[in-house]
């Protein structure tokens, strides 16, 4: 294989959806697919072994988000690039999937040769967002330009829900209680409890009621709305 | 379950929405997503490799077909559960 063609991994649990964008991006000259997923698991062990260029990573898959498996590709990875390629421009996502160190976040509306262009971009440094999804990350920045104080503490990197999450965590309900309470399913919450450990760089949930207990005591709950 | 309203003929509608409502509409998008994209390699083969094409859309249409039949199968639950709440 000559040395400048691109090595693509695909991550997307629909089949119909692989098949497509495999078909067209081995059509494409200086690009080829060397591996696919169609889970979170899958996707680290088979990246960590072909070693891709970029990946094309589907934001909702079975076993969790799209984003976990970036952020765990990164980490095993780093001079791999990956593309969010979902069908949602929803602001929460796009930020984390930023935050993730996702270089491109397209939309499942983006032609099969938009989309080629963009993998190609990616592997020469570029960083992409879809235009439809530009607007909702700049409301954000300015949002977070606004509230630049709230930046001091940790929690103030967690989305809106992740911070109703984190306190319905402080107040010891199970994920099942939480996925009642706020209408989403338990594989979801489980996702959302996940990052926010994650971005709070802690192990267990414990950990999480603890410190918001400590904050509580500090008086500083009011950095964050239960809402 | 998440819900919607809307005003019909002055008349508030309210739609109910389960999980496994937006799984099944997800399905659909992300299956017509995929039928995009192999139709999009087909024209892109179209003058080099017209078999290859023709191959390939006749994928695309088959593919269609599956996919029609549970939007189908949807259509018919939700007609029968309508005519059980009148």
């Amino acid at each position: 294989m000559p040395e400048n063609v691109i090595r693509v991994m695909l991550v997307d649990d629909h089949e119909v959806v692989r098949e497509g964008l495999k078909a067209l991006l081995n059509r494409r000259e200086g690009m080829t697919v060397v591996g696919e997923a169609g889970s979170v698991a899958q996707s680290v062990e088979v990246a960590v072994s072909v070693k891709p260029d970029v990946v094309v990573m589907d934001l909702r898959l079975p076993d969790g988000s799209g984003i976990e498996a970036c952020r765990e590709i990164r980490s095993e990875l780093p001079g791999t690039k990956v593309i969010m390629l979902t069908s949602y421009a929803d602001e929460e996502a796009v930020m984390s999937s930023i935050l993730g160190g996702a270089a491109a976040y397209l939309l499942k509306q983006t032609r099969g040769s938009q989309l080629a262009e963009a993998i190609e971009g990616v592997a020469r440094g570029e960083s992409l967002l879809d235009p439809a999804v530009t607007m909702r990350v700049l409301e954000e920045v300015r949002k977070s330009a606004a509230g630049k104080s709230k930046l001091a503490s940790p929690e103030a990197q967690l989305t809106e829900n992740e911070q109703k999450i984190l306190h319905l965590i402080s107040e010891g309900k199970t994920n099942r209680e939480i996925a009642a309470e706020i209408f989403l399913s338990d594989k979801t919450v489980k996702n959302y409890v996940s990052n926010i450990l994650s971005k709070l760089n802690m192990k267990r949930r414990s950990e999480a009621a603890a410190y918001i207990a400590r904050r509580t005591s500090q008086g500083s709950e009011g950095s964050y709305s239960k809402g | 379950m998440k819900y919607m309203s809307d005003r019909v003929d002055s008349h508030e509608m309210v739609w109910r929405f389960s999980e496994r409502d937006i799984e099944f509409l997800d399905r659909i998008l992300q299956d017509l997503f995929g039928l995009g994209l192999k139709l999009e390699y087909c024209l892109s083969v179209l003058d080099d490799a017209p078999a290859q094409a023709r191959l390939g859309m006749e994928g695309v249409v088959s593919g269609l077909g599956d996919l029609a039949e549970p939007i189908r199968d949807e259509i018919q639950k939700l007609g029968r559960s309508r005519k059980l709440s009148i």
